[in-house]
């Protein structure tokens, strides 16, 4: 592999990281209005809160496609194993993504309103828990003797991905609720502030849980973890989210919104880094590599000049998006 | 090995299954956005509020649709990995990088402005409006461009060559633009104006047939008979190219679509089978009705021009025969019938009789438009099922054959989705259905108050509101 070859694959890793995030930040608190919806009484707070995310759902969850596409682009050997070794929580993400959609677009049109939102909580509860169980059991290893995956169609359920998703939940109902605090006032604003609060507390037990389990898991991370320069990128995260952490604990109780949001997403953005810091430059645990996987030299310089102009234009029109439809949800959905 | 086959014809299953449903709603998403941009304009030069309704009426339609192609396109992109793995490997990377433009170059745009375009009227100016409804339409189309990019490169790989099974490319401008493109894109875009046209024509039928709005529907049948005048043809001409195309780069499935088994000798005319029966283990066709000279002329635009037939190929080369075959002349009927409905609507117009109070008494041609609709449709599903079907034993045509690219996944898992993809797309098509109804029903809201350009009365002069709304943009 030459340098140049490396250093493209190093770039599209972190290209591909920064899209992961934007897809866990952003479709996460997507999804985690969703799985609050569930909890909420009466039909029209849930409307209140589709509306909230009714405008700007589409887009966030696009981030999502363009992860795919672009992985199966730098990296077709991840897309390939990940995807058919994950076959059944790949499904059900899928299946959790239709029903989401779907009921989401039609709420407006329907006077059932009833089953239609409870389609979109359970859509979004179903994708998010699938998108959890998937991350626990690619966290915990997808062996891949001689290339291709030799596990069984069901190793991806396990109690490390059992926690796994439950962190994953915990995370976007977090941020989910945040979201709402910034955008719904007063009696859906106070349930939106308990949840963020017991869903910030259990990230607090379940993030360090989950790491030590993936430590015991994996010798091969303890590099990452307690000398350097490893631990630059893993242990200084975390760290960093323990503070997020209290800082956001503060800013509930004083309800500063604003603040609260941005806090909320920092410190899921902090776990993640932590977490694909600790395993760098493994892609796939136990033994796949970011070089190992890379797609061919030309295709990733290519693929590097075409995506480059347009990230700063996607950023910019997603951004403008949300400026649009800024301020409180007034209206019901 | 068997499991590996059953579970290879399972996947085969799911992705024919997938795609035909999913195809049936860009076709209407990249149309209706390119319509819609019509409408906006057309309201902001004549300052009518009948193009605002239409436009409001049409971009219902336009969202209903738009949200069923958006979740049925998502698992698409996703099975090339879970049920096509070393299809994904065996690019390497080539065919990702193009489905990654398609993401964050169209299908990001398409997204990031579509709310602004249905919701943001009171947020935004009108320019921006108006470019927010130019972007959604640009997204769409530059979407249908990547896709048969991707695609046509499976039809006609170029642009590099595959070592230990592997594409190594060396020049993305040839992959991109390779032998198929220009036929299959501009055959499969103008298809999407094609449908979109007659949806909107046999649409806005059905309104005039019933009585219902009949003048506001008859602007929009007026429109869509103008465009289909210059779109019916061309994708006729289109086609053709096509069919060319695909004898100089696809022998074998130009075989397949016209059941030609042998190739014509030399000073001697290929006939063309207009009906025929095709026998794939006697290399022959049963019975056919035959033109003479007649595929000599289409393809080579002479009498007794050369034609491969497909026992010219080994067995193991050759596609499935009768699929093709039978699609292909279902296409031609469904394509020339538009074309010819198209025809008879311009000649009841030369005779006078398409008059805003004459058209109601043209029952029979109007139901007709009506039926056009799930003719486009078919048009469309059966075009590509020639295309696909035809391709076979390739996945990439030449080089990676079908049972070569699954995953190697057991076939219950592979069974499970599929039950699951076809309970639910059932579930969605009747739900669309359900409520497409239910918008056609109610009709356009011809009381709505636009958001810009508002007239009170029907003066002709329009004294423009921009200064005083300029307050409320970003309010």
């Amino acid at each position: 592999m030459s340098a140049l070859h490396s250093d493209l694959a190093l770039v599209w890793y972190l290209l591909l990281a920064f899209i992961l995030l934007l897809v866990l930040l952003l479709d996460g608190f997507s999804l985690g209005v969703g799985i609050l919806s569930l909890f909420v009484g009466p039909e029209d707070e849930r409307g209140l809160m589709i509306a909230s995310v009714a405008r700007i759902w589409h887009a966030n969850q696009t981030w999502l496609v363009v992860l795919g596409a672009l992985l199966f682009g730098a990296f077709p050997l991840v897309y390939g194993l990940v995807l058919s070794a994950l076959y059944i929580p790949v499904a059900l993400m899928l299946l959790g993504f239709i029903f989401r959609g779907v009921s989401l677009e039609y709420y407006s049109h329907t006077d059932n309103k009833g089953v239609w939102g409870l389609f979109f909580g359970l859509g979004s509860l179903l994708a998010a828990s699938a998108q959890g169980f998937a991350l626990g059991a690619l966290l915990h290893g997808l062996p891949i003797p001689g290339g291709s995956f030799a596990g069984g169609t069901w190793s991806w359920l396990s109690p490390f991905s059992l926690l796994a998703a439950l962190t994953v939940l915990g995370a976007y109902v977090l941020s989910g609720a945040a979201w709402l605090i910034m955008k719904i006032q007063d009696a859906l604003q106070e349930k939106a502030l308990r949840a963020a609060r017991a869903a910030a507390f259990f990230l607090l037990l379940a993030v360090p849980g989950l790491v030590a389990w993936s430590l015991g898991l994996h010798p091969a991370l303890h590099r990452n973890w307690f000398l350097w320069p490893g631990l630059v990128y893993s242990s200084l995260p975390l760290g960093l989210a323990a503070l997020c952490f209290a800082g956001l604990v503060v800013c509930l109780a004083q309800r500063r919104e604003g603040t609260s949001f941005v806090l909320a997403l920092l410190l899921l953005l902090l776990c993640v880094t932590g977490l694909a810091g600790s395993l760098f430059p493994l892609v796939v645990p136990p033994g796949l590599t970011v070089f190992q996987a890379a797609a061919a030299e030309i295709n990733l310089e290519f693929m590097l000049w075409g995506f480059a102009w347009v990230l700063p234009l996607m950023l910019a029109y997603n951004a403008y998006q949300y400026w649009v439809f800024r301020g409180k949800v007034e209206e019901y959905y | 090995m068997d499991f590996v086959i059953s579970a290879t014809f399972l996947s085969r299953l799911q992705f024919a299954l997938t795609t035909m449903f999913h195809i049936i709603w860009p076709l209407l998403s990249i149309g209706l956005s390119i319509f819609l941009v019509v409408l906006e304009v057309q309201w902001m030069r004549t300052k009518k509020n009948v193009y605002f309704h239409h436009f409001r009426f049409w971009s219902k339609i336009f969202v209903l649709n738009f949200a069923v192609g958006v979740v049925s396109g998502i698992p698409l992109e996703f099975q090339f990995g879970t049920n096509w793995e070393r299809f994904a490997v065996g690019t390497n990377g080539f065919f990702g990088t193009i489905l990654g433009f398609e993401a964050s170059m169209a299908f990001m745009l398409e997204a990031g402005f579509l709310y602004i375009m249905l919701f943001g009227w009171k947020r935004i100016s009108p320019k921006v409006h108006l470019f927010s409804s130019c972007m959604v339409a640009l997204g769409a189309s530059l979407s249908a461009f990547w896709i048969m990019v991707a695609n046509s490169w499976m039809q006609t790989p170029a642009g590099g060559h595959f070592q230990d099974g592997k594409f190594i490319t060396t020049s993305y401008w040839q992959a991109i633009f390779n032998p198929d493109l220009p036929w299959g894109f501009s055959h499969m875009w103008v298809a999407c104006l094609e449908t979109t046209v007659f949806v909107v024509g046999g649409l806005s039928a059905y309104y005039i047939l019933k009585g219902r709005h009949k003048e506001f529907f008859f602007r929009s049948f007026r429109l869509a008979l103008a465009t289909a005048v210059l779109i019916a043809p061309f994708q006729v001409w289109l086609g053709d190219g096509s069919g060319r195309a695909v004898a100089e780069f696809q022998p074998t499935k130009l075989g397949a679509i016209e059941s030609t088994w042998e190739t014509n000798p030399p000073g001697q005319g290929a006939p063309w089978h207009a009906l025929a029966w095709p026998q794939t283990e006697l290399q022959r066709n049963a019975w056919s009705i035959d033109i003479p000279y007649g595929l000599s002329l289409l393809i080579t635009r002479s009498l007794t021009g050369q034609v491969k037939g497909l026992r010219e190929f080994p067995r193991e080369d050759q596609p499935p025969v009768i699929i093709p075959y039978f699609a292909f002349r279902l296409m031609l009927a469904a394509g020339f019938g538009m074309l010819f409905l198209m025809l008879w609507t311009l000649w009841t117009w030369r005779k006078g009789r398409l008059t805003l109070e004459s058209i109601g008494r043209q029952k029979w041609l109007l139901r007709a438009w009506i039926a056009a609709i799930p003719a486009a449709y078919v048009a469309v599903e059966t075009g590509w099922i020639i295309r696909e079907v035809g391709r076979q034993p390739w996945v990439i045509f030449g080089h990676m054959r079908t049972p070569e690219a699954s995953s190697l996944l057991p076939a219950s898992a592979v069974a499970s989705t599929l039950a699951m993809y076809a309970l639910i797309y059932a579930a969605l098509f009747s739900v669309f259905l359900l409520f497409a109804w239910r918008i056609v029903r109610n009709g356009p809201d011809l009381a709505e108050i636009p958001p810009y350009y508002q007239k009170t009365g029907t003066a002709k002069q329009e004294p423009r509101p921009e200064p005083a709304r300029r307050s409320e943009v970003g309010s």
